[in-house]
Parts: structure tokens; C-alpha cells; sequence
């Protein structure tokens, strides 16, 4: 009966892999007769698919609200004897208690937390009074108050027998929309009536608005909230958060002031939730301050997306009350009631539509903020696009002006106008916050790139702003193929239009060899540098000709031309910070790109302050979490690394992990990049295992499909197979240096100098796994191929002769190790201090000491003691 | 471990051999810090914090100040997450098994046994059926033994078991589906 596990467990985890539809013909295909393992197959597949908190861990909130709200149990409280719990909330635990004098039933509601000083219990006595006082009919009247010993505090109110939450109580009693409405209005009135007494509610939400069954909707909890205000334990501030969060306004998550437009706010909430059966924003799902985010920037749907039909002044009324900044909501309950009213007797409302400008201006303050990087990035080029069209407008408009008079004008902005429309659809239907948010990003990108070209085909102008624009986005997120892609769209569109001598073409090609250096292809980059350079020349443009410049020595920098970038770059530098100042974004890339390739130069003393510079422009521009301060910070911390200050550098890598974890996602390529740094650090303090497993987890992260000629790739071969050398993993080791050197030979040729530091590496490898022959060819072909280089690779031949010297040692070849080891130190004494070989290779000594050991040669063993030792 | 002698590492031995004092001592301890731990994520809202991390983080806390060394910090998670769920199932059961009772000292084991129980459907049929698990393929079993009872992540349990992040996310999809068709929850 039981089928064959280990084949069951490996046809299950190949077919998981595929989209459902192939997966009957994969088992077709594999499993042939064996009824037994399909039918168990097929069993796990069906059970893959469900969801939720299924065997999930569980995490802090689930855990901070059961522990931290633990209910403590009274008999007797003030006057009163508590008879039963009826309800455990968030700040507190409602139970029903009895009076004798005067004979009644009450509410009485225990405060989660306690009161520490005595000031604050005055304060809820207070507090407590004023709302004693307010009297209405749909306020659950106070009735008395108190604080226990311990500081717990408590009120006693009117008890509302099977009363339900409003809610709960229109679902029940099949409340028509019109019934919604004006019961909402009943609670309007009850609020408005107690901020004419100066009390702010502070926490509506159907929870706290209950309806008993004759209709008569009552709001409970009346400032409460303001009660225990300034000595809010975490406890009471958890119960809190946990409970209302999708309730609270965005003054109220920031802690910024709050007043009557907060409780405008709350009442928005509760009339969408009462209107549609959602409340505005999913937020169950989200960690706390994702959630808080959401609340802060991100537009609320309009009512009518949960309930098609809804009409569309409903949309209005509930957008003017979810705005984000109070001076935009109704500025009292009472006009907001006032526009409810307005729409149930069939007469104009005052909220309306938003304009085009406020879509804009709010667009634009999103990105700002910094909602998400990703999000960022489109704003940022989405801006430059704005930009672009309406000069285009403002041409298009003129130049028809003249010949077609003011309706062709009028069209032209339109179709302008359309475009701006059409982009800011696109990227509002992405919803940021959301884990895998840059996946989105990139399908909206994916959409939008497909239905642009059709919609835009005869605007030529629009056509190759947006592939621009989609193009700088795509590389923004890292998605460098895709931005690629229209990158060159672009340029083909302005080669048709304006032609190959044209400005705008010259730019299109400047953008496309930046990402093609960034891919890898060097040749193709060349090629558009090469078609951009005369062009440049003959424009005479300086600006253009200086972020040319950048781009080629970029381009210098990525093929090994280390010091012909840095000729290029070092009067360029000069001229912008003339030309721009150094808060100028070419500026500060060409300051940048200077560092990198000093850095890549081991001039890290002229590197460093050059970063730092990059750095603290990039950042006062943009803000600390903007993707390219990101960038700027890790190449800071690894010129840092570089000299040798390592002190505290794996908590700020980890900060810088977590930063870019949260802002570019998961499986970007930055933030693997970090990871793969992390490693680094982790192997320079010799935590190998610690190294191997960051090494591991950012090459898994760049999955199957990963470019083999990629930067990342090939170091985290490389890397890997050192780190696993170095833990003795010698199979694991020679499996990755294969990889490398496979990878290193087709990008960079097989005598390259890092191709041959690789090949020399993996010697090493088998000659510490004891393969000694297979090292032996390797380093003689390796050493041979490095001498006949020009210039001849040094430390590459250094290296190399070591190792053959250490394989004859290893060998009891006493004589030719010897000759060798002799040889190794007099280069290495004759070669001069700036030499590679003086500062990287390690020295001779060592090995002869032993060597001499091994041969029975104590005497001339003891010559090259280290006196340390 | 057994160089290391630590009251945490005794308790654990002693928990993992069915002592169920040496199970609510160190329970207690771990809550005195989880709760600490619960109201610095709410005080400071912090992201950084994964969302599994607590049980996670309080285990880590309790591991013996100077056994730094790799060996010890697994052989450490690993006897955790079994004492974990050993003092979780064997709450559940003499739960059930005796009327309900309001002894106070149980208080916090009861708590986050109802958390574990409800995200496990069942925690004695979960229980039951990781043994089963475990016959048939015991690295299974234990990758969710280290994720859902210590509240490890994926890449922390890669290095624990030997392989690679990708690989245990594997296995922890297998075992859950496996999981899900035996415990009949999707």
C-alpha cells in the first residue's frame, strides 16, 4: 500500500515546479504504470495549494496581544459586584456587574494596563467627569468611575442589553443602503453633539457603536482613549494598536494632533465598512508598520470597486472623509453628515471628484514620502516624463496655434494629458507595501509596456518618453533584460523621428550603453558608445558631452581599463562640481564611479572621502531609504572594509540588509549583493561557515535562470568555492571553482588575469584534497599561460610557483621544492614595495621552515623560525 | 553540551526526558522573555523583526552564554524545538484528558498552546503524524520541527541540517503538503 517515498518526494518536488496545467502530463511522462505513487502524488499536490495560518509560526502581534492582554479577574469594583465577562476588547474587558444602591445592572469596562502615578488617576477622574456629563441619546451614559489599588482603572456605564455592533446589525436586519445611511446619521449626530462639548471620541468603530434591537444606535467608549493618554503603558498601546488600527486616522498612527477631523476619519471608516462590508485598506494580513504605512499614503479604493453600482457621489463623500491631510476632510461631523443628507434627498453634494492637479500633487507627495522604493524609482522617472510631455505641450501647442488655431491646440493637450493618464493608472493599480510589491511593480511595467505602443503609435513623441520612461524603470528595479528592451525601443523611435544627429537620440544611446555595462555586454556597449561619440562631438553640448563622458569611462572600468577610467573621469568630476555643484545628479555619479574605480585600484585613501562625498549628496538629495543611498552606503562600508576598519562592520551590513530587504525586496539584485557582501565580511573574520551560508543563500537567490556572466554570479562562485576550501569541503569546492572558472573563461577569455587567479585557486583545491598530479598540470599550465601574458601577470606566477613548491613538498620532492621556495623568496625580495606581490602574496619563510622539518634538516629549519614562533 | 553544563541545557535534557518541572521551569523562562520581547514589537513597531522571529529570538536567548561554537548553537535549537513540542503536545493531552483546570502556573504554557494548537489544527494529530513523518523521512520531520515549534527561518535551518536555503524550503513544502493531505485541512 505505502508507495515509494523517496521516488514519491522527488516527482513531487519536480512537479511543483510546473504550472498546474503541464502537471498531469509530467506524471503521464514519469510515473508509468505505478498507480500507487501517482495516486500519492496527486494526493500532496491537491494539498499544496491551501493557505493560511496552517503550521505558520506564530509572530508578534498574534503573541504580544495574548500575552500582553491577559485579563486579571475582580469580584467587586467601586459599588459594584461583577457577575460574568461579556466581552474582552482591545483596551479593555467589558464585564456586567450589579449595583445595589440604587438598584441596577451596569456595564462595567476594566482598562487593560494600570495607572502608575497618582497624577494620571487624577487625570481619569477628570477625565471621567466630563464624560459623565455628556448627555445624549446616543451616548451610552458614564456612570462612574474608578482606580483599584494596583492602578487598574475602570468605569461603570449604562448596560446595553443585546445591543449588536452597527455592522453586525445592518447585515442581521438586511439594512437597505437608504436604512445604512440614516442610521449613520443617528451616530453623526450623537458625535457632533459631544465635539460641541469639546469631547473627541478618538476611537470609532463599529466595535463602539452598538445598535440595541428597537434601532437606536449608541456610541460607547467616549474618549476613553484620551483618558489613559500620556501614561499609556505598551500594554494598554498594544491592545490598542492590534484592535483599531484600520480605524485610525493617519495624524493618529504619525502621533502627530488630533481633533474633530480625526473622528471625521473614524466615521468615514465605519460608513465604507457599513456601505460595502470592507473596510478601506486590508490590513489583517500586514506587519504593524506596513500597515501604518498604508494607512498614511496609500488612496483609499473607491466604494463603488467593492460594490459595483454604488453610486458614484457615495465615492466622493467617502473620499473627502479618508483624506489623508484634515484640512482636506469635511472640516466637522456635521458637514459630513450635512452631505449625507444631501445625497439622500437627491441634492448636490459639495464633495466631488478629484481634480487632475490633486491626482498629481498627491501622486508626487506619495513618492516623496517614500511609500516604497520601487515606487520611487517609477515616481522619479514619471516626474522626468511629466516633465517631457508638457514641454512637448507647450510646443505642440504653440507650433499648432500657429497653423490650426486653438482646436488642434486643445486636442494636442488632450492626447497629452491622456498619456499622464494613462501612466498614472498603470502604477496606481499597484498596490505598494505588499510583500513581492517589485513583482508587481514590474507586471504593471509588463502591461503598460504592451498597451502603450498600440494606444501611442502615431505620437511618436509620447511613444518614446514612455519607453524611456519604462525603460529607466525597469532598470531601477533591477529587471536590467526588460529595461533593455525598451531602452532601445526608445532609440529606435527617436532615430526614426528625429533623426540619428538629434539630441534626443544621443541621450536614448547614453542610456542604453549604461545599462548594457551593467549587464555585462561590453561589446554592445561599445558599440553605442562608439555611435554616440561623434555625435556628442558635433552637438557641442557641454552637459551631454560630460555624462558621455561618464558613461565611457563606466564603460572602461567594467572591461579592466582601470586607469584610463580614472584619467577620464578626474576632469570630469572637476567640471561638474564647477558646472552643477556636487548636489547635481551627474555629479554625484561621476564622483561615485571615481570611487568605485579608485577602490578597484586599492587607492582606497583617495577612494574614501570621494564616497563619502557621493554618499551625503545622494542623501540629502533623496532621503536615507532611497535605493541609490542604499547603493551609495554599501560601497562606503566596503571601502571601509577594504581598510581594514572591520570593527562592528556585520551589524551595519545587517542593518543595510534589513534596509534593502525592505526597500528593493527579497531577490533584488542589490540586496543579494549585500548578502554576498555579508559573506565577505563573515570570511575576512574567518567565520567560514557563517560565509558559506550567505555565499549559498544569494546564489540560491539568483536562481536557475541566472546570467553565468554576471558580476554577482561569478564572484559568488568563486567566493564559494574558497569559503568551502577553507572549511575542508574539498568536493564542494572543486564543484563551484569548476563553475567559476567555466564562467571566467567565456566572459573574460582563458588568459585573462582573474580567469588564471581562479584556475590557481582550484589547484589549490586539489592540491589540499591531495590530488597532487591533477594540481601539478594546473599549475604549470596556469603559471605558463601567466608568464606569457603581457603585462606577465606577477602575482599570478607567484602564486602559482608556491603551490607547485608546496605539491613537491607534499610529494617528498625535497630538492625541487626547495629550488623553488629559494627562487619564491628572492622574488619576492627583489620586487618593490608598491609591487602587488609585496602586499598580497604570502611570504616564503613559512614553507621552508617546514620543508627543512619534513627533510630532517633542523638546522637550516631553525634559519627561518619566525621569532615569533 | 555535555562540557557545558548550564541550567537551560539541564532543563532541556531533563524536559526531553518526559520531566514536566524542569518543562514549566523553563517555560517560564522563556515567556519572561517573550514577553519582553512582545512589548518591544509593539512599543517600537519594529520591521525589522520578522514575523516569525520571537519564539525564534526567545529561544536564542536562553542558549548558554559560552557555548558560542556552531555544534553547540544547532545541537542547542535542535533539542529546543523538540522540548518545545514535547511540552506543547504533553500540555494539550493532560489537558483534555483532566477537567480544565486554573492552575496558575500553567497559565502561560496554556496560552501559547492554544496558539500552536489552532495553527496546527490539531496539535496531538500533527503530533501523531510527524512521527509517522519521521519513520519515512526524517529531515522532513525535522525542518518542521525547527520552523513551526523554534520559529527558525529557512536560511537559518539550511546551515542546522547541512544544506542549502533552497533545499529546506523544498522539504518544507513537501512536509507541509504531506502534512495538510494527512491532517485533511486543504
Amino acid at each position: 500500500m505505502t508507495a515509494n517515498w523517496p521516488r514519491v518526494r522527488a516527482l513531487f518536488e519536480r512537479a511543483i515546479e510546473l504550472p498546474s496545467v503541464q502537471r498531469a502530463a509530467f506524471l503521464d511522462a514519469e510515473v508509468g504504470a505505478d498507480a500507487v505513487v501517482r495516486a500519492e502524488v496527486e494526493r500532496l499536490l491537491r494539498a499544496e495549494s491551501g493557505q493560511g495560518e496552517f503550521l505558520q509560526p506564530p509572530g508578534p502581534a498574534t503573541i504580544a496581544a495574548d500575552i500582553l492582554v491577559r485579563p486579571r479577574s475582580y469580584e467587586r469594583l467601586g459599588g459594584f459586584r461583577i457577575v460574568r465577562q461579556l466581552a474582552r476588547g482591545g483596551m479593555g474587558t467589558v464585564y456586567v456587574a450589579e449595583q445595589d444602591h440604587p438598584a441596577r445592572t451596569v456595564a462595567i469596562k476594566v482598562m487593560h494596563g494600570s495607572l502608575g502615578v497618582p497624577r494620571a488617576r487624577e487625570r481619569f477622574q477628570a477625565e471621567v467627569d466630563v464624560l459623565a456629563r455628556l448627555q445624549h441619546a446616543g451616548i451610552a451614559q458614564v456612570l462612574e468611575a474608578g482606580v483599584e489599588a494596583d492602578g487598574t482603572a475602570w468605569f461603570a456605564m449604562e448596560l446595553l442589553a443585546e445591543s449588536t455592533p452597527i455592522t453586525r446589525h445592518a447585515t442581521q436586519t438586511a439594512l437597505d443602503a437608504k436604512g445604512r445611511l440614516r442610521l449613520f446619521l443617528q451616530v453623526c449626530a450623537a458625535v457632533h453633539h459631544a465635539h460641541q462639548r469639546g469631547v473627541i471620541h478618538r476611537d470609532l468603530k463599529p466595535a463602539n457603536i452598538l445598535v440595541l434591537p428597537d434601532g437606536v444606535a449608541k456610541v460607547i467608549d467616549f474618549g476613553i482613549a484620551r483618558t489613559l493618554d500620556a501614561d499609556r503603558t505598551a500594554q494598554t498601546l498594544a491592545g490598542e494598536l492590534l484592535g483599531t488600527l484600520a480605524y485610525m486616522s493617519p495624524e493618529q498612527v504619525e502621533g502627530r494632533e488630533t481633533d474633530v477631523r480625526t473622528d471625521v476619519y473614524g466615521l468615514g471608516v465605519v460608513l465604507h465598512e457599513l456601505l460595502t462590508g470592507n473596510q478601506p485598506f486590508a490590513l489583517a494580513e500586514l506587519p504593524l508598520t506596513a500597515a501604518c504605512r498604508v494607512i498614511c499614503e496609500q488612496d483609499p479604493p473607491t466604494a463603488s470597486l467593492h460594490c459595483p453600482g454604488s453610486p458614484r457621489e457615495l465615492d466622493w463623500i467617502l473620499l473627502r472623509a479618508l483624506r489623508k491631510e484634515p484640512e482636506a476632510r469635511y472640516a466637522s461631523v456635521a458637514e459630513f453628515a450635512a452631505d449625507v443628507q444631501r445625497f439622500l434627498d437627491h441634492e448636490p453634494i459639495q464633495a466631488g471628484p478629484d481634480s487632475a492637479t490633486y491626482r498629481l500633487r498627491k501622486f508626487v507627495r506619495r513618492h516623496r514620502v517614500g511609500v516604497s522604493a520601487a515606487l520611487l524609482v517609477v515616481g522619479v522617472t514619471i516626474s522626468a516624463f511629466v516633465l517631457v510631455t508638457s514641454a512637448l505641450w507647450q510646443t505642440q501647442r504653440a507650433e499648432s496655434a500657429e497653423r490650426e488655431g486653438r482646436t488642434a491646440a486643445e486636442a494636442s493637450a488632450q492626447r497629452a494629458s491622456a498619456a499622464l493618464d494613462f501612466l498614472l493608472d498603470v502604477f496606481s493599480s499597484v498596490e505598494p507595501g505588499k510583500d513581492g510589491r517589485e513583482v508587481k511593480m514590474a507586471d504593471a511595467l509588463q502591461r503598460a509596456a504592451h498597451d502603450f505602443g498600440a494606444r501611442f503609435a502615431t505620437q511618436p513623441a509620447i511613444r518614446t518618453a514612455l519607453a524611456d520612461t519604462i525603460g529607466k524603470a525597469f532598470v531601477g528595479l533591477g529587471l536590467l533584460a526588460e529595461g533593455e528592451t525598451h531602452l532601445q525601443d526608445s532609440l529606435a523611435v527617436q532615430e526614426q523621428w528625429h533623426g540619428p544627429q538629434s539630441r534626443g537620440f544621443v541621450q536614448a544611446l547614453v542610456a542604453l550603453a549604461d545599462v548594457q555595462v551593467r549587464r555585462g555586454e561590453l561589446a554592445a556597449a561599445q558599440a553605442s558608445l562608439d555611435r554616440a561619440e561623434p555625435v556628442v562631438q558635433a552637438l557641442g553640448d557641454e552637459s551631454l558631452r560630460l555624462a558621455y563622458g561618464i558613461r565611457r569611462a563606466d564603460w572602461l572600468r567594467a572591461k579592466g581599463d582601470k586607469q584610463p577610467a580614472v584619467d577620464l573621469l578626474r576632469p570630469i568630476v572637476a567640471r561638474l562640481r564647477e558646472l552643477h555643484g556636487r548636489q547635481h545628479r551627474d555629479t554625484w555619479t561621476a564622483i561615485g564611479q571615481l570611487a568605485g574605480t579608485l577602490h578597484e585600484l586599492g587607492q582606497l585613501k583617495e577612494a574614501e572621502p570621494l564616497y563619502r562625498e557621493a554618499l551625503d549628496a545622494i542623501a540629502a538629495q533623496k532621503g536615507e531609504d532611497h535605493p541609490d543611498v542604499l547603493t551609495a552606503r554599501g560601497n562606503y562600508m566596503m571601502v571601509l572594509y577594504s581598510s581594514g576598519r572591520r570593527a562592528d562592520m556585520v551589524p551595519q551590513l545587517e542593518q543595510l540588509l534589513a534596509s534593502r530587504r525592505r526597500v528593493l525586496g527579497e531577490n533584488h539584485p542589490e540586496t543579494i549583493g549585500t548578502i554576498s557582501n555579508l559573506g565577505g565580511v563573515h570570511f575576512g573574520l574567518a567565520h567560514f561557515k557563517e560565509a558559506a551560508h550567505y555565499f549559498d543563500d544569494a546564489l540560491a537567490r539568483l536562481g536557475p535562470d541566472v546570467d553565468q556572466q554576471s558580476a554577482l554570479y561569478l564572484t559568488l562562485t568563486a567566493n564559494l568555492a574558497t569559503t568551502e576550501r577553507e572549511l575542508g569541503h574539498f568536493p564542494r569546492a572543486i564543484e563551484f571553482g569548476e563553475r567559476a572558472l567555466a564562467a571566467y573563461t567565456q566572459k573574460l577569455g582563458a588568459n585573462h588575469d582573474t580567469t588564471l587567479k581562479t584556475k590557481q585557486m582550484l589547484a589549490d583545491v586539489h592540491r589540499q584534497a591531495g590530488a597532487l598530479d591533477v594540481s601539478i598540470a594546473m599549475y604549470t599550465a596556469c603559471r605558463e599561460a601567466a608568464a606569457a601574458a603581457s603585462p606577465v601577470q606577477v602575482a599570478n606566477v607567484y602564486r602559482c610557483e608556491l603551490g607547485l613548491a608546496r605539491c613537491y613538498a607534499a610529494k617528498r620532492d625535497f630538492e625541487r621544492a626547495e629550488q623553488l621556495f629559494l627562487h619564491l623568496r628572492e622574488t619576492w625580495a627583489a620586487s618593490d614595495q608598491a609591487n602587488a606581490v609585496k602586499g598580497q602574496l604570502t611570504r616564503p619563510e613559512a614553507d621552508l621552515e617546514v620543508l627543512y622539518r619534513d627533510w630532517g634538516r633542523p638546522l637550516e629549519a631553525a634559519k627561518y623560525a619566525s621569532p615569533k614562533r | 553540551m555535555t562540557s557545558l553544563p548550564s541550567p537551560v541545557t539541564a532543563l532541556l535534557r531533563r524536559t526531553s526526558a518526559g520531566d514536566q518541572a524542569a518543562a514549566s521551569e523553563l517555560f517560564e523562562q522563556l515567556y519572561t522573555d517573550l514577553k519582553a520581547r512582545a512589548q518591544r514589537v509593539v512599543r517600537t513597531a519594529d520591521a525589522t523583526l520578522q514575523p516569525t522571529a520571537l519564539v525564534h529570538e526567545a529561544w536564542l536567548k536562553l542558549v548558554p552564554e559560552r557555548s558560542p561554537s556552531f555544534a553547540d548553537r544547532t545541537h542547542f535549537l535542535r533539542a529546543a524545538a523538540a522540548a518545545m513540542r514535547s511540552v506543547l503536545v504533553d500540555h494539550i493531552r493532560a489537558r483534555r484528558t483532566q477537567k480544565r483546570g486554573g492552575d496558575a502556573s500553567h497559565v502561560e504554557i496554556d496560552m501559547i498552546a492554544d496558539i500552536y494548537d489552532k495553527r496546527a489544527v490539531d496539535l496531538l494529530v500533527l503530533d501523531e503524524a510527524l512521527e509517522r513523518l519521521a519513520k519515512m523521512d526524517p529531515q522532513l520531520a525535522q525542518v518542521v520541527e525547527l520552523r513551526f515549534f523554534a520559529g527558525l527561518q529557512m536560511q537559518e535551518i539550511g546551515p542546522l541540517l547541512g544544506v542549502s536555503t533552497s533545499s529546506v524550503e523544498r522539504a518544507w513544502r513537501t512536509a507541509s503538503a504531506w502534512l495538510r493531505a494527512e491532517l485533511g485541512t486543504s
